[in-house]
């Protein structure tokens, strides 16, 4: 009764109920749809050994645990606190023992690979409803856990556990029509759009159809708003800012940005580079293949580039930055309480710490050869040439990659054929454009690794890199 | 590609069912988000209200009805109007020729009026025609020919209304006609209407929400449809708009909508006498009906409890200036229950809540309501001198836990450490309770800046200057301690010992720092030139426990040997003999502070009380070393001084300095007995390191300089100098949070480190887990399992505090704080500086206390309000609560009875009788008696339970009920000290009232205010001197100050006050002196003129002027002969043998020849500067009247010719004359001098009697 975080209540328990019984009805279509496509399967039984069985009865065995689950749910009346069907505490430990930004970046690139590596294992119907299923359990489960409820269920959030789930199924639509075209290509069959004529007519299958889903998705917002009232908080105030404070669910990929680069570049600079970038790729994409119809194999680099920087990059950090940036900017698990007092060391130094003092065992330039100018030159001038001393470790590495990365770009063979093909000019900006993009990882390597803070530390400038 | 082909891609009869199931979706989806709209719970609210509108105008409707006076009524004027009527059918025919005849003239003035409608429109045409050609500057030809058009139209004009005017009489002498043949009839008529009007309007309001018309109906049920009820319909939200109550919102304000009125809708509804239409009630039931038969109505539904003092027109605080959120906070412009930020009393209400309202805490609000605990604490906003909202003669204590909290704090002095500023660049944001500056230097600086205000507030502790004198180094420390374990009602908190110091460091350091003050005090006290008592007295401790307990030390102190007097203004002295010193020492100490007390304090609050030497020789007393002795009889005690190790005061010395100083520096100073640093560069203690010379020290003295060194350390860190001037402080600042707007605090900000786990295992002063406790209160609360209402309140207040604290709330942290300060320290200290640990000291609160002293704090906000919302009063208001302020702060109240208590009992009104004049007593006397006490009402309003009235008075207890009669016998009696009016019947002040013991209402009875120590006086002198006669005893002790404004001449009482002269030879102790300043002996002196409503601050003696003197001697030209006779004659009724019987009078001391029977009254020469004129005349008249009391008999009785030699014996003339030879006292002493009346004959006998 005191406990102000209870893990069950009883509006929980009602609540996941109904969730599980979503999910028989979903599986019961499912066992419906593959008893109507009648595949069997060899499976290994106790007791009955190898036996061919319809792949259907699986289904529905896996249905009717999911419609036990829901009843066992529906009528629990019982104390919530004793409720046992919930995540395991074990599991939510491990979990959150994994909160680092570190994991959760390293794992967001894994599983990006996997999901490249993998196409087309996973594009199979079977393989993405079992992963869907797989997803939805899980999150019945987590809800069972205060905290991760807190953050999932808040209203402001719920659109972007949507998303989540909308964009798995637009991932896997297109992976499936790719695998597909390809496969096509290689057995040297027409691909599907050939296949299909595309050409249509605007009236009635494309204005009838924009129409309903016009008014189907008028449906969804008008329920949508009956059901979930937009969140209100405090009136803002200059004197108390919320903590966190956080920017709209869109932008949370910049302000993750933030924790590793100064405003200038992570406001600015790095989202004018990307929206140049984005206009630039129709003039820089030298490809001619896979314009209308779907493929992967066919622009295996554009894909993967274009992914990578969607993907990890951006739809990940707004699930970091939603999810899991809690109070303070700390990272937290997704079971974990947003503990206001949790601390986190933020010892990070700067590239000309680390040569002047860690390396050379030297002080600061502006201390150590604060003497060596001649007097005669105006202070400013001194001042800035000691600035400039000092930082001359980071330029030098700035200059270094942004000036000489895209000419070892050229020396790898992978990208000489893209030099060949581009000619000089639209090799070198694509170069820096794919630098840039690769900035925001390798910076967070090195802060990972090094506590690295800024490249080039001029804050007497409000110069940082 | 394929060319596009005429077939569809959809198949079209699909795409047609998709359409039609899609768009039934979104018509669904449209009535469901419609219905959402709709179903807002205040439209139900506001059903139910209408509902039981109809059913409260039903229910006195149908009383109404019943009312068998209003029906006699109602039938008897039927009658008449029947009677009436056929009186004038009989004469029907005659009213038909009139009623003919004025029909006629009416159609005559409509015909005339039409007519004249019209022409007068033609001629404004004209007129405005002409006009606009003036205007547009036509040619003369132009307005010439308009004015005529105007001239013609004008004159048909001035016809039709002559004639309009004719008719209009004729029409009126036919009405009047009419009218006075039917007057009869239409009188009866309106004198019905008259007396059905209470009933017409119930049954006009009940039409009007359940109309019986069935067109009205429809309609009114038309409008309560979706969409419609748009429309300006019944149902709606109702808003008050307060622009001038901004709302401060984050970075802005803006103004203050309050809509709680669309679900409390009948919050301001009262009837006549401000009886709430809808009293507040708690039914068991859920039907309305149910609550309209008990008269009791839950929330929303039921009236304001206090609509005297809130929401009406008439209340200090109406509805439409103040809204409802000023008071209340909560989200004002909310229109569900959740939105508008209720407040659970405490948890059980939460879970309540949240089962019927989905209710949870919305933290995004800053504002929520005020929990009904702290209902007082948004008192502050406006109220900032508190004193009008625990004692109010109006409304009474109408906000009694926030005044109790403010006492709390003045008492206990926690604006020592936490400074509570009332302003804020001049400007008042709040309450102010600041320490008063230190030294003159502050003081100047302060009055110099036209912001600053200077603090008013006396530091609460003792002075420690001269402490030396006083007592010893041992029990200096002893005492620190722990304060209470010597004197377990002493207000001083505990500083150590407490939770965070029970380590091994601190079991260490703690001795070094009580030694360390101990001895830092000594040192720096200075000593007080002591007084002796004569050479070879012997003092008596018998007699001087007569005079402790005769001469007003009780009113302040008590005493194990006194156990009736309870005062604990002052410190509890049966101990003191252990703490002064031993011997001569401490006799001396004692002796001069008990005579003198500014010697030792020049401002402290312990009054002079003319302890002077008495007696010649043998009889010769001295009653301050008397007094002495008899405190100090007891053995002194023996405290011996803290035992520490010379490693652990070095310890401590490194932990504190190593704070100033680097590592080596330490080392240094400890190794070469002197502080590095020169002594003019040290800003902070280590000044006690350092010697003026800066030459070496001896070890010894090292030793000595490293404890003073922690010593003052030790004060500087505890702020011991926010309650105690010590030498060397002056200069210091309060250590502690300022408090002004920490009602306010965010919460975040708040440090509750592991209080949850302290709580949850440990917690209580049992050393329960508070935890359990609050959870059994909760489960005790769902099972209605406490046993006593008082057991609920603290329970569940507790588990209110505790939810409040997990939740890092500022109660809970409050709570805490006073309940276990150190606790916040909770494995903290492990990973502390010793010297980092929680500092604040433990009070010795309860937890009611702390919910009093928590309501206060809470609302310290700073947020005034804007100007015309606060209270700053002037004038009477202010100069009253200015005087209730140092009625507390001088503890009048401790020998005065400052308001006589009131008694209630249940009445038979047939058992009292009205007073009536006896002969003795004058009808004038009556008159002046009504004016200076004016008749009050003695019924109370309401009937007891049983249904006897209850009858109210102020008065005091004459004697007490016999406990060996039978219970129905028992009687109290009292005297009646007010004119009271019990149902017509008047009752003069002095009447005696018996109030059978069995009727007195106990819990109903207000005590009244001060006179402890007089009553406990009166006790026991009437068992010691005046042998069981109270009145007697009542004389002998510091007198009532009832009406006391209207009795004495304020500048009188100002100088008396900074000077009390000896006034009553009665008494057995004196006014002591006080240490006031002449500011507030004047606000004192106007405090008691501006309660009773008297002139002040200065006062007009008309008898003194020749005006008044040549109108009486007119007046009583014929019993005296005019002119100076008159106060010639008066001033020998004033020196007749009859004054000077008991008062010395006219040069003559006066000579007791009866001790049995004369009492010594005041000398009269006072009379003239003290006493008010009407009152002294009031007073001669009939002096029971003021003081029931007194001994003194009225001087001249109406039924007796006293002097008939005198104004030819007019007891009437000849009392006013006395008095105004009182009010003329000097100058009659210059005039005529010392007489003798009547004059000693030749015998030597008097004659004239």
């Amino acid at each position: 009764m005191i406990d102000p975080h209870p893990n069950m209540t009883g509006s929980v328990i009602a609540g996941l109920a109904w969730l599980y019984l979503l999910l028989f009805a979903m599986n019961a279509l499912w066992t419906y749809y593959s008893l109507k496509r009648g595949d069997h399967r060899v499976v290994w039984i106790p007791i009955f050994g190898r036996q061919d069985i319809p792949v259907a009865s699986l289904w529905g065995l896996y249905a009717t645990f999911v419609l036990l689950l829901s009843m066992a749910h529906f009528a629990y009346s019982g104390d919530p606190a004793a409720f046992l069907i919930r995540m395991p505490d074990w599991f939510k430990s491990i979990v959150d023992s994994f909160a680092q930004p570190t994991w959760f970046f390293g794992l967001a690139v894994a599983g990006f690979t996997a999901m490249v590596m993998l196409r087309e294992w996973w594009v199979k119907p079977t393989v993405a409803w079992v992963l869907l299923n797989a997803s939805l359990l899980f999150l019945a489960l987590s809800l069972t856990d205060y905290d991760f409820r807190q953050i999932v269920g808040k209203p402001d959030n719920v659109p972007i556990v949507s998303m989540l789930f909308i964009l798995g199924f637009f991932t896997w639509l297109f992976f499936k029509q790719a695998v597909e075209n390809d496969r096509r290509r290689e057995e040297g069959r027409p691909l599907i759009e050939e296949e299909n004529s595309e050409k249509i007519l605007v009236w009635p299958d494309l204005v009838y159809s924009e129409m309903l889903c016009m008014i189907l998705l008028t449906v969804v917002l008008v329920l949508w708003g009956v059901a979930l009232q937009a969140p209100l908080e405090e009136p803002a105030s200059s004197v108390k800012t919320p903590n966190p404070s956080k920017a709209p669910w869109y932008f949370l990929g910049l302000q993750e940005m933030l924790v590793y680069y100064d405003p200038w570049l992570a406001g600015v600079v790095f989202p004018t580079m990307i929206l140049v970038g984005l206009m630039a790729i129709p003039y820089i994409d030298f490809n001619k293949l896979g314009n209308g119809y779907y493929t992967f194999n066919e622009r295996k680099f554009a894909i993967v580039t274009f992914m990578f920087g969607f993907l990890p990059m951006w739809v990940a950090m707004i699930i970091l930055g939603t999810f899991l940036r809690g109070p303070n900017w700390n990272f937290f698990g997704i079971y974990e309480y947003w503990d206001v007092h949790k601390l986190e060391a933020l010892n990070n130094v700067n590239l000309s710490e680390l040569i002047w003092i860690d390396l050379l065992g030297a002080g600061m330039p502006s201390v150590t050869l604060a003497g060596v100018f001649p007097a005669f030159l105006p202070e400013l001038l001194v001042d800035s040439l000691l600035i400039l001393i000092r930082e001359s470790p980071g330029f030098i590495v700035v200059g270094i990659y942004l000036g000489v990365g895209p000419f070892f770009l050229v020396m790898v063979p992978y990208f000489r054929k893209f030099f060949d093909r581009m000619g000089f000019i639209r090799f070198m900006v694509f170069a820096q454009l794919l630098l840039f993009m690769a900035a925001l990882p390798l910076k967070m390597v090195l802060r990972w690794g090094f506590n690295l803070k800024y490249i080039i530390a001029i804050p007497e400038w409000f110069f940082n890199v | 590609m394929a060319p596009a082909t005429d077939k569809n891609w959809y198949k079209l009869s699909t795409m047609h069912k998709v359409f039609a199931w899609s768009a039934f979706a979104l018509f669904v989806s449209t009535i469901i988000m419609m219905v959402d709209d709709y179903d807002d719970e205040w439209r139900d609210y506001q059903r139910t209200g209408f509902r039981l509108a109809t059913l409260k105008a039903r229910q006195q409707e149908e009383q109404i009805l019943k009312d068998p006076r209003f029906n006699a009524r109602v039938d008897e004027l039927d009658k008449q109007l029947g009677s009436a009527n056929d009186s004038l059918s009989d004469q029907q025919e005659q009213i038909d020729v009139v009623q003919n005849e004025f029909d006629e003239k009416a159609f005559t003035v409509g015909v005339l009026n039409r007519k004249a409608r019209e022409e007068r429109a033609k001629r404004d045409v004209a007129r405005a025609n002409y006009d606009i050609a003036v205007r547009d500057a036509k040619p003369q030809q132009e307005r010439d020919d308009l004015q005529r058009l105007f001239n013609t139209a004008q004159v048909v004009v001035g016809g039709l209304e002559t004639e309009l005017q004719v008719a209009q009489t004729e029409q009126d002498l036919a009405a009047a006609k009419l009218n006075s043949e039917t007057k009869a009839r239409d009188d009866i008529e309106a004198e019905l209407s008259n007396v059905r009007t209470d009933l017409d309007r119930l049954i006009d309001i009940r039409n009007k929400i359940s109309p019986t018309n069935i067109v009205s109906r429809l309609k009114r049920n038309i409008m309560e449809l979706p969409i419609i009820d748009g429309f300006n319909s019944h149902i709606k939200i109702k808003q008050d708009w307060l622009p001038k109550l901004s709302q401060p919102l984050g970075m802005t304000s803006s103004a203050r909508f309050d809509r709680c009125r669309t679900c409390h809708m009948n919050i301001d509804l009262v009837g006549s006498g401000n009886v709430p239409t809808f009293p507040a009630g708690h039914p068991d039931s859920n039907n309305p009906e149910d609550w309209v038969q008990e008269n009791q109505f839950p929330q929303p539904f039921s009236t304001h409890p206090h609509p005297d003092l809130y929401l009406t027109a008439a209340s200090p605080h109406p509805l439409p200036e103040f809204g409802c959120t000023s008071c209340h906070d909560g989200q004002g412009s909310g229109t569900s229950f959740q939105n508008a930020s209720h407040s659970p009393n405490e948890p059980h209400q939460a879970h309540e809540w949240e089962h019927d309202f989905d209710y949870f805490h919305n933290h995004f609000w800053e504002y929520p309501m005020t929990p009904k605990r702290f209902n007082e604490s948004t008192c502050l906003k406006c109220h900032h001198s508190v004193t009008e909202l625990g004692i109010n003669p109006k409304f009474g204590a109408t906000a009694p836990k926030l005044f109790e909290g403010y006492q709390l704090i003045q008492k206990y002095g926690c604006f020592g450490c936490h400074e509570i500023n009332g302003y804020d660049s001049g400007v008042a944001i709040g309450p102010d309770l600041r320490l008063e500056p230190n030294t003159e230097e502050e003081a100047k600086k302060i009055a110099d800046d036209p912001k600053a205000v200077a603090g008013q507030m006396r530091k609460v502790g003792p002075s420690l200057r001269h402490v030396a004198d006083k007592t010893t180094e041992g029990f200096l420390s002893y005492w620190t301690e722990e304060p209470k374990r010597f004197r377990p009602t002493t207000r001083m908190p505990q500083f150590f010992d407490l939770a965070n110091q029970d380590d091994a460091h601190a079991v260490k350091f703690q001795p070094v720092e009580l030694a360390g003050i101990a001895q830092f005090l000594m040192q720096k006290s200075t000593p007080v030139e002591l007084m002796k008592p004569q050479a070879g007295y012997q003092p008596n401790a018998e007699r001087g426990r007569k005079m402790f307990s005769e001469r007003g030390c009780l009113a302040c102190h008590s005493h194990v040997k006194f156990p009736e007097a309870k005062s604990s203004f002052g410190p509890n002295l049966s101990k003191i003999h252990e703490k002064v010193r031993a011997g001569q020492e401490g006799f001396g100490w004692l002796y001069t502070w008990v005579k003198n007390p500014e010697r030792h304090h020049p401002r402290t609050k312990m009054p002079n009380l003319f302890l002077d030497p008495q007696g010649e020789g043998e009889k010769y007393i001295d009653p301050a070393a008397d007094i002495a002795a008899f405190l100090l009889a007891g053995k002194p005690g023996s405290f011996p001084n803290q035992k520490f190790s010379g490693k652990a005061l070095d310890e401590l010395v490194v932990t504190f300095l190593s704070k100033t100083l680097t590592e080596a520096k330490v080392r240094e100073t400890l190794a070469e007995w002197k502080y590095p640093v020169g002594r003019e560069f040290i800003k902070g203690d280590e000044i006690e390191l350092s010697t003026e010379s800066g030459e070496a020290v001896s070890e010894k003295e090292w030793q000595t300089m490293k404890l003073n060194y922690i010593g003052r350390r030790t004060i500087s860190r505890y702020g011991c100098f926010g309650c105690h001037d010590i030498p060397g402080f002056e200069n210091a600042r309060p250590i502690g949070t300022p408090l002004q707007d920490w009602g306010r605090k965010d919460p975040s900000k708040l440090a509750p480190e592991h209080i949850e786990e302290y709580l949850h295992h440990h917690g209580e002063p049992n050393g329960g887990s508070t935890l359990d406790r609050v959870t059994d209160a909760i489960r005790k609360a769902s099972g209605h399992e406490f046993g006593s209402p008082e057991e609920k309140e603290s329970e569940l207040s507790a588990a209110y505090f505790y939810e409040s604290l997990i939740h890092h709330g500022r109660p809970g942290f409050l709570w805490q704080k006073l309940r276990s300060p150190r606790s916040y320290d909770f494995r903290k200290t492990e990973t502390k500086g010793y010297d980092e640990r929680l500092k604040m000291p433990k009070f010795p609160f309860d937890e009611r206390q702390i919910e009093s002293v928590a309501t206060f704090v809470l609302g310290l906000t700073a947020e005034p309000p804007s100007e015309q919302y606060q209270y700053h009063p002037t004038g009477r208001p202010a100069d009253r609560i200015e005087g209730e302020r140092l009625l507390e702060k001088y503890n009048c109240g401790g020998c005065h009875i400052i308001d006589l208590p009131e008694i209630q009992y249940r009445a038979n009104l047939d058992d009292i009788f009205a007073s009536d004049l006896s002969a003795d007593e004058y009808e004038a006397g009556k008159k002046l008696l009504f004016k200076l006490n004016p008749v009050a009402n003695g019924l109370a309003g309401k009937d007891s339970e049983t249904g006897e009235p209850i009858v109210r008075f102020h008065g005091l207890a004459s004697s007490l009920p016999d406990p060996e009669d039978d219970i129905e016998d028992q009687e109290y009696g009292f005297d009646l000290w007010e004119t009271l009016d019990v149902g017509g019947k008047i009752l003069f002040p002095g009447e005696k009232m018996l109030v059978p013991a069995q009727s007195l209402l106990i819990d109903k009875s207000n005590t009244g205010r001060g006179g402890d120590f007089a009553r406990v006086l009166v006790n026991q002198l009437m068992e010691t001197t005046t042998k069981g006669v109270r009145n007697l005893a009542w004389q002998m002790a510091p007198p009532p100050l009832y009406k006391e404004g209207v009795k004495v001449q304020t500048p009188w009482l100002y100088q008396f006050l900074q000077n009390p002269g000896k006034i009553r030879h009665t008494t057995v102790l004196r006014m002591p002196k006080f240490n006031m300043s002449a500011d507030e002996a004047r606000s004192l002196a106007n405090y008691f003129a501006a309660v009773d409503g008297a002139p002040y601050p200065y006062q007009r003696i008309s008898e003194r002027e020749s005006d008044y003197l040549d109108a009486r001697a007119l007046a009583t030209i014929e019993q005296a002969h005019g002119g100076q006779a008159y106060l010639d004659e008066s001033w020998k009724v004033l020196n007749a043998t009859l004054c000077m019987k008991c008062h010395s009078v006219g040069g003559k001391q006066v000579k007791i020849s009866d001790p049995e029977k004369d009492i010594r009254g005041p000398d009269l020469d006072l009379t003239a500067e003290r006493l008010r004129p009407e009152w002294t005349l009031l007073w001669l008249y009939k002096p029971q009247w003021i003081t029931p009391f007194t001994s003194m008999p009225a001087p001249l009785p109406k039924s007796k010719k006293t002097f008939p030699g005198l104004f030819k014996g007019v007891g009437g003339i000849q009392t006013i004359g006395l008095r105004d030879a009182l009010m003329n006292y000097n100058r009659l002493m210059e005039d005529v001098g010392n007489i003798t009346y009547p004059p000693k004959d030749a015998a030597g006998q008097q004659s004239g009697e």
